[in-house]
């Protein structure tokens, strides 16, 4: 092992360029402030401790294993007086809506770990709703496709979405473009411990069945960060409630004022 | 016959795997002490193994390329203890060896490696020596 070559530094010198997360996005939904950054690992991570957020010891290595997928993050921050002022009580849940564009869904499972001792549990629900039955990797329990399940993930529907489910989620603010009909609707239960989850879930909703290794965590991008394309993608909703704090979940900040959103 | 052979050829590979686990280093030209370059990364030490003779000043340079503050302390298993169960304080380089090193920075601090034995290495903030944020130098005599 042969220690790392460095130039010559000046004192107090920094150990890496300085290539700061860009904020995207700003919103504010009940007590949540939300902030959407664009960035690499080390950018996003210096964003969230100058702005308060305590980072995990695994947090640099979780936010490196993303950046390398996608540089588009998001902070939440809960901000526990204003949770107060509107009678939120500790229970409650705040859904949050994304859009996002891509021809590539993928949702985050690995960063429900975060921060976690190996033995913890880690217990999430995963909805999707798509076009047609999409293809998984890794491949759930109980899935059909030939292959090793994964340890954790657990198919519990697969099937054509509910008229009344469509309508039910037709009547949420903003969700209207959902089709009356038509639509798959998958349901998949996390229930692993935190060192068996090293995966996220790819979703291939084009019908080819190829769900990418690389989305799923499995294999490592073979060049520069995968940027979200242009397509609109109008096919697939995530979920809502558990799964959009799956994808909130990437930084936890701690207020004087009260404990943070996870 | 064989079996000492075989005793010799171990020992000679465990000493090859000693030494490539080793920072290798070289005396500064100004002031001849020895330098050695330590990066951290995803809340590890690289290298964590050291080996030196005793009396060896040794100027260490941290490279922090984490996006979170770290610490590079360096003393007995008393001092590791009692800078992880003490409440924490930046370390400002005033005490030999012990210093905190903020995200994406670079840091020194010179120690003097006096008697033979081991001398611990850790970080101290709250989850990343049990995280294994850690090292040793093995002092010779």
């Amino acid at each position: 092992m042969n220690p790392p070559r460095f130039e010559p530094l000046a004192a107090g010198g920094a150990a890496v360029p300085e290539r700061a997360a860009i904020v995207l996005q700003r919103k504010k939904i009940d007590a949540l402030n939300i902030t959407i950054l664009k960035g690499g690992g080390f950018g996003v991570g210096k964003w969230a401790t100058d702005h308060g957020f305590r980072l995990t010891p695994d947090a640099p290595a979780v936010l490196d294993f993303y950046a390398k997928r996608s540089p588009i993050f998001m902070a939440v921050e809960f901000d526990s007086k204003r949770a107060r002022a509107r009678g939120e009580r500790v229970g409650d849940s705040i859904p949050v809506h994304l859009v996002i564009p891509t021809s590539r869904p993928w949702v985050p499972l690995r960063i429900l770990a975060l921060g976690t001792k190996p033995t913890h549990a880690v217990d999430a629900d995963v909805f999707l709703l798509n076009d047609q039955a999409p293809a998984l990797l890794p491949i759930p329990r109980g899935a059909p496709w030939i292959g090793p399940a994964a340890r954790g993930l657990n198919l519990r529907v697969s099937e054509p979405a509910s008229p009344e489910l469509l309508g039910d989620l037709r009547a949420d603010r903003g969700m209207d473009w959902l089709p009356k009909s038509g639509m798959w609707l998958t349901y998949l239960q996390v229930r692993a411990t935190a060192s068996q989850l090293r995966y996220d879930l790819a979703v291939d909703p084009s019908g080819r069945g190829r769900p990418s290794p690389v989305d799923a965590g499995l294999a490592p991008p073979a060049h520069a960060a995968v940027t979200a394309s242009g397509h609109s993608l109008w096919g697939l909703w995530v979920g809502v409630g558990i799964l959009a704090m799956a994808a909130v979940a990437v930084l936890a900040r701690e207020r004087r004022a009260g404990r943070m959103a996870v | 016959m064989e079996m000492l052979r075989a005793r010799r050829v171990a020992a000679a590979a465990a000493l090859v795997l000693l030494l490539a686990g080793c920072a290798a280093s070289r005396a500064d030209p100004l002031d001849g002490l020895r330098t050695v370059h330590v990066t951290i990364r995803w809340t590890r030490f690289h290298p964590s193994l050291f080996s030196f003779p005793d009396g060896t000043t040794v100027r260490f340079v941290i490279h922090n390329t984490d996006p979170i503050e770290h610490e590079f302390i360096l003393g007995s298993k008393r001092v590791q203890d009692r800078v992880e169960h003490t409440a924490h304080l930046s370390h400002d380089g005033s005490v030999p060896g012990q210093i905190t090193v903020p995200p994406g920075a670079v840091r020194r601090t010179t120690y003097t490696f006096g008697t033979p034995g081991t001398v611990l290495l850790g970080c101290h903030l709250p989850g990343h020596y049990a995280y294994g944020m850690r090292g040793s130098v093995l002092v010779s005599g």
